[in-house]
């Protein structure tokens, strides 16, 4: 009986020892804490959501001509100190998706850009603003209309034992024809850690 | 009788606390070997347990760890182990930190997690590039050169530490130039603007009307950096023989003295030194060795004082008869204890050990297409590596070598004691253990 009692508890302990796997469906909540300074999916939906509201507001999408609504998503450039590389690609997806469901916007997709290889070559070098060159080869090369590309920038401060990093994303709409701005908009984003 | 019985207990105590505990050189020994003998995967096989393991060694095991990956061209585990060092390692600078702490830490050090020297910890950041680019990912290795600009305008590191480290800016100034992040690569050039990495002159070859060139990174990490090994210096004290514990740098002889580099057959001469991380290494150790030594002395005064107290008392309890034997057993015994009691906490001898003496870089700007990049490591051996590369109009291509795994395992040599005969820290160390010892004696007996 002492055997067993005792069999049962060293299976209890294993049972209660090692890696805990969570479904996020099963429990919503493990997707909300901050797990790092970087940006996480609730980040990019909060931010994509100011860009959507804000862009569906703008005066340009309210007065775009029926006829020039062939739109590409270019490039997010990283200019911060974290590797968030692989959430900015996200986010332009996540731009790409809306502004295809939305049907008000003929998408060229970013990966149908990136591969074409001057294309990609220009896009790479792509600083705050976009030459002319790279403009005309995207009007005649895919016959685009506006271009969103963006860029993100950090103020990154540090106490003894606390990071914060307020996150700078600006996402910028320029018309091909004339080279204009013709949307643009700057979202916060503020991350911190302690300890 | 009961005087023999406490010398003999004294000399129990003694034997048991001089049973030290293995060194970072004998925890790590067949990482290392594994790793010189050139068996990668059986390296990053052991480092992997000790960077996964609860231990102290965890933090250390795992820049070794990163190196090795680099070495075997894993650039994306190497990335992710680099960074997880990024996130997690402290720093302890021995010429700044106060005294206290460097005992604390440096002379007991090897009970806590592993705190990196402000060297090491911009070549965090600095291997993580070459990673990233190795990966052929310009815009995250433009992160790192971001996070090593702000870690070097962040830390205290005097001035000419701070510029002494060309190969880093250089990288950096490269690696922004490849991202296409001009700006940032202006800046980072004019710390270094006679770097031979700013070099865009076409290598070899010739472009085609309205071609652009590619640019070819030849990196070497040459040799073994210079390691920590404990140091025991011996000073009498009162009647009784004491011991200061100090870690010492020990050198690691090379294979090669330098790399010779060549495109498509054509020689083009030598890979130039970059950065003597070695030299840099041994300069560093020579301004903080004061302050070890005094730190010693702080961690050796208890300990002095209760061997003496106890040498003392054994030899006060023993009769006239016994007395000369009394004397020699506890002066054997105060001896033993003492080192003993220092093996309890060991000197902090870890580094990251897996690093060059040197590194030397070489920038080849060449026409598309594909090349044959020939590396020659020279020295007491000649070891000659071809690497097929593709070069893509304006893009960077990695070329990464370490003679590590070509060198060969040799164990360490042992520790060598500084002459500190004359040198006016030695002399003031000595008056402070003698201070400690009289105070007991007359002022608490």
């Amino acid at each position: 009986m002492r055997t067993t009692l005792l069999l049962s508890a060293l299976l209890a302990l294993a049972a209660c020892s090692g890696p805990y796997f969570t479904r996020g469906s099963d429990d919503p909540s493990i997707d909300e804490p901050a797990m790092s300074v970087r940006l996480d999916r609730e980040d990019l939906r909060v931010a994509m959501e100011q860009w959507y509201a804000a862009f569906n507001d703008s005066a340009f999408v309210k007065e775009i001509p029926q006829r020039e609504r062939k739109i590409a998503i270019l490039a997010i450039e990283n200019d911060t100190s974290e590797h968030i590389g692989s959430a900015l690609r996200n986010l332009i997806e996540l731009v790409e998706t809306h502004l295809v469901n939305d049907r008000v916007f003929q998408v060229v997709s970013n990966d149908t850009i990136v591969a074409d290889a001057i294309a990609q070559e220009r896009l790479r070098d792509l600083g705050d603003s976009v030459d002319p060159e790279t403009v005309a080869l995207l009007g005649k090369e895919f016959g685009i209309h506006y271009f969103v590309h963006g860029r993100v920038g950090e103020t990154a401060e540090k106490t003894r034992d606390t990071r914060r990093i307020q996150y700078f994303l600006f996402l910028k709409v320029t018309e091909v024809a004339t080279t204009q701005r013709v949307f643009q908009l700057q979202i916060p984003i503020t991350k911190q850690v302690e300890g | 009788m009961n005087s023999g019985r406490g010398a003999l207990l004294f000399i129990a105590l003694a034997c048991v606390g001089a049973t030290g505990c293995a060194s970072y050189e004998e925890r790590m020994r067949s990482a290392r070997r594994a790793y010189y003998d050139g068996d990668l995967d059986r390296a990053v096989e052991l480092l992997e347990e000790a960077a996964d393991s609860p231990g102290v060694d965890r933090h250390v095991a795992s820049l070794e760890l990163g190196s090795a990956l680099l070495t075997a061209g894993r650039y994306a585990r190497a990335t992710w182990e680099f960074e997880e060092a990024d996130n997690r390692l402290e720093v302890l600078d021995y010429t700044s930190v106060p005294l206290e702490d460097l005992a604390s830490f440096v002379l007991g050090g090897e009970m806590k997690d592993y705190r990196a020297s402000p060297p090491e910890r911009v070549l965090v950041n600095t291997l993580n590039m070459l990673a990233f680019l190795g990966l052929g990912d310009p815009e995250e290795a433009a992160v790192e050169a971001r996070r090593l600009r702000i870690l070097l305008d962040r830390t205290d590191v005097p001035e000419d530490e701070l510029y002494a480290n060309d190969f880093a800016w250089a990288l950096a100034a490269l690696t922004f130039e490849a991202a296409g992040d001009r700006e940032e690569a202006t800046d980072a050039w004019r710390v270094v603007p006679g770097s031979p990495l700013a070099d865009r002159r076409l290598t070899a070859g010739a472009l085609a009307e309205g071609e652009r060139a590619g640019t070819v990174l030849v990196v070497v990490q040459r040799g073994k950096v210079p390691v920590r090994r404990e140091a025991i210096y011996l000073f009498p004290v009162g009647d009784g023989l004491h011991t200061l514990h100090v870690p010492t740098l020990v050198p690691r002889a090379s294979s090669f003295t330098g790399a010779q580099v060549a495109v498509d057959g054509a020689a083009l001469g030598e890979v130039p030194t970059l950065f003597d991380l070695g030299a840099h290494t041994r300069q560093r150790f020579e301004r903080e060795f004061t302050r070890l030594l005094a730190a010693a002395v702080i961690q050796a005064v208890p300990r002095t004082v209760l061997t003496e107290s106890l040498r003392e008392q054994a030899v006060a309890q023993a009769d006239d008869e016994h007395k000369p034997a009394v004397e020699a057993l506890a002066w054997i015994a105060s001896f033993l204890l003492d080192l003993g009691l220092a093996q309890l906490t060991p000197t902090d001898t870890r580094s990251w050990s897996l690093l060059p003496e040197a590194f030397h870089a070489r920038r080849l700007n060449l026409p598309p297409g594909e090349h044959r990049i020939s590396v020659g490591l020279r020295g007491a051996r000649t070891v000659d590596l071809p690497f097929d590369v593709t070069v893509e109009p304006g893009r960077l291509t990695l070329v990464h070598v370490a003679t590590g795994p070509h060198e060969g395992w040799r164990p360490l040599p042992a520790a060598r004691r500084r002459n500190l005969e004359g040198r006016p820290e030695a002399e003031k160390a000595l008056e402070i253990l003698e201070a400690a010892a009289w105070w007991r004696e007359h002022i608490r007996p």
